[in-house]
């Protein structure tokens, strides 16, 4: 019978490792065993060394040091963030607005021509429209109202506000739309949505839920556009009526 | 659902911050644990996570996408701790070869070993671990990295030389020899603590 030759220390590392199998040499080999459960007794006395589990609060720590050293991993600014900033509102506020304005009076100013030839006297449109641009304006703010106390309270209390915002808005959304006044209409249709998923929440919405709504409120800009049409809508409520209005109204056709 | 990590770095890529702090946060316990059997100490494992993941950020683009996040993430962190590893044993060496004596003329080294605990007040198994732990700061930087790889993350020897740039066969010689080395310190003790003894 041939002599048995005996593994070498690495092989039985690396058969302890399982990259080799030597199973049925150390089934007949008595040295070889010995030597092998010798290597499995000194790594397993390896094993005794243990590496702590981070502190509690340690992925945030990790994160606002990369922030740190790394500006471009700091988040968007979002729509709630932007709140104790009046700078930036003055800044963007301002362009959006116009923006917004342009684009809600443009129906006004369409119609001058033929309004031009109206005698100077308190129009019934305008007042009307005046009513209108009040009532508006309240919705907005108790919908942008909505929207903080949901961002810093969650949502308990605001199922029943959004219901009771959801028939005005469906309103005031169905008349802009048919006075073409797109991106009113726009901004009252995303709130919509908003105002309908809140109704039908649950009374506490779970942390998952307030993320997603957030996340969309956030992405639509939406407490902002609504912030800014309101503070919009309220400044033209304070001008004097118009003696001859040279504008459409919402209501007009 | 949860974002797959390839979905995250896609979005991360697109300039999405929020997506990399969900990598961040999914992985970065996991890389600590792998800095801290490399480096041995909190610190440098912390450092060595912020880096790692400064540096996956800034290197998304180079990302390729049928890989595993977690695969980069890991061999990021071994290369920039053996990069730091070889560079302290470089300047440790230095520092050997000019004697630095205190102003009582002892060795650092001397007062350091003056200070410990002797071993009535340490239990065996605290002796044991800090056998060990000395045994694998003795190691040189790519032995300690390719077996802290393989022993205790269970790295094939393939990812191992892929990780760290080498061959498998010098990946093996150098989990081989951390190996030897780590048996050589512990057999002093073998006479006196039989837990690992056959």
């Amino acid at each position: 019978m041939a002599e048995l030759v005996h593994l070498s220390e690495e092989q039985l590392l690396w058969h302890y490792y399982g990259e080799e199998n030597l199973d049925e040499h150390l089934g007949q080999c008595r040295r070889c065993t010995e030597q092998f459960e010798a290597l499995k007794a000194s790594l397993a006395a390896v094993n005794m060394l243990t590496a702590p589990e981070p502190a509690a609060g340690y992925e945030d720590r990790l994160w606002r040091s990369l922030v740190k050293r790394d500006a471009s991993l700091a988040p968007r600014r979002r729509w709630w963030d932007g709140m104790a900033s009046p700078w930036r509102l003055a800044w963007i506020g301002g362009l959006a607005a116009a923006m917004l304005l342009a684009a809600f009076l443009a129906g006004r100013f369409s119609s001058r021509q033929g309004l031009e030839s109206q005698p100077p006297a308190l129009d019934a449109g305008a007042v009307r429209e005046r009513l209108l641009v009040a009532a508006l304006g309240d919705h907005l703010e108790q919908s942008e109202r909505m929207m903080l106390e949901i961002d810093n309270q969650g949502s308990a209390g605001a199922r029943q506000q959004a219901e009771n915002l959801l028939a005005a808005n469906r309103l005031y959304r169905q008349t802009a739309q048919r006075q073409g006044k797109i991106l009113l209409a726009a901004t009252l249709d995303d709130l919509e949505r908003v105002l309908l998923d809140v109704a039908h929440a649950p009374d506490t919405m779970s942390a998952d839920q307030l993320r997603q709504l957030r996340a969309r409120v956030d992405e639509q800009g939406l407490l902002f556009k609504v912030r800014v049409l309101g503070l919009k809508l309220r400044e033209l409520d304070s001008r004097p009526l118009p003696r001859n209005s040279r504008f459409s109204t919402l209501t007009k056709g | 659902m949860e974002a797959t990590d390839a979905l995250l770095v896609a979005q991360a890529r697109a300039g999405d911050g929020d997506a990399f702090r969900v990598l961040v946060e999914r992985h970065s316990r996991k890389v600590f644990r792998l800095a801290f059997r490399l480096m041995g100490n909190g610190e440098d494992a912390e450092d060595i996570v912020q880096e790692s993941f400064l540096r996956a950020y800034r290197s998304l683009d180079r990302f390729q996408e049928q890989a595993q996040f977690s695969s980069w993430i890991y061999r990021i962190a071994s290369n920039h701790a053996l990069d730091l590893l070889r560079s302290r044993k470089r300047r440790s060496e230095e520092s050997l070869s000019k004697p630095a004596a205190n102003g009582d003329g002892r060795w650092i080294g001397d007062q350091l070993a003056s200070v410990d605990p002797g071993p009535d007040r340490l239990t065996a198994g605290n002796q044991l671990q800090r056998t060990i732990q000395n045994a694998l700061e003795e190691l040189t930087a790519q032995e300690r990295v390719a077996f802290t790889l393989r022993h205790f993350e269970g790295q094939s020897v393939e990812e191992i030389s892929t990780s760290l740039k080498v061959s498998p066969s010098a990946t093996r010689n150098a989990v081989f020899r951390a190996v030897q080395k780590v048996r050589q310190a512990l057999r002093p003790a073998e006479g006196g603590a039989a837990i690992w003894r056959s």
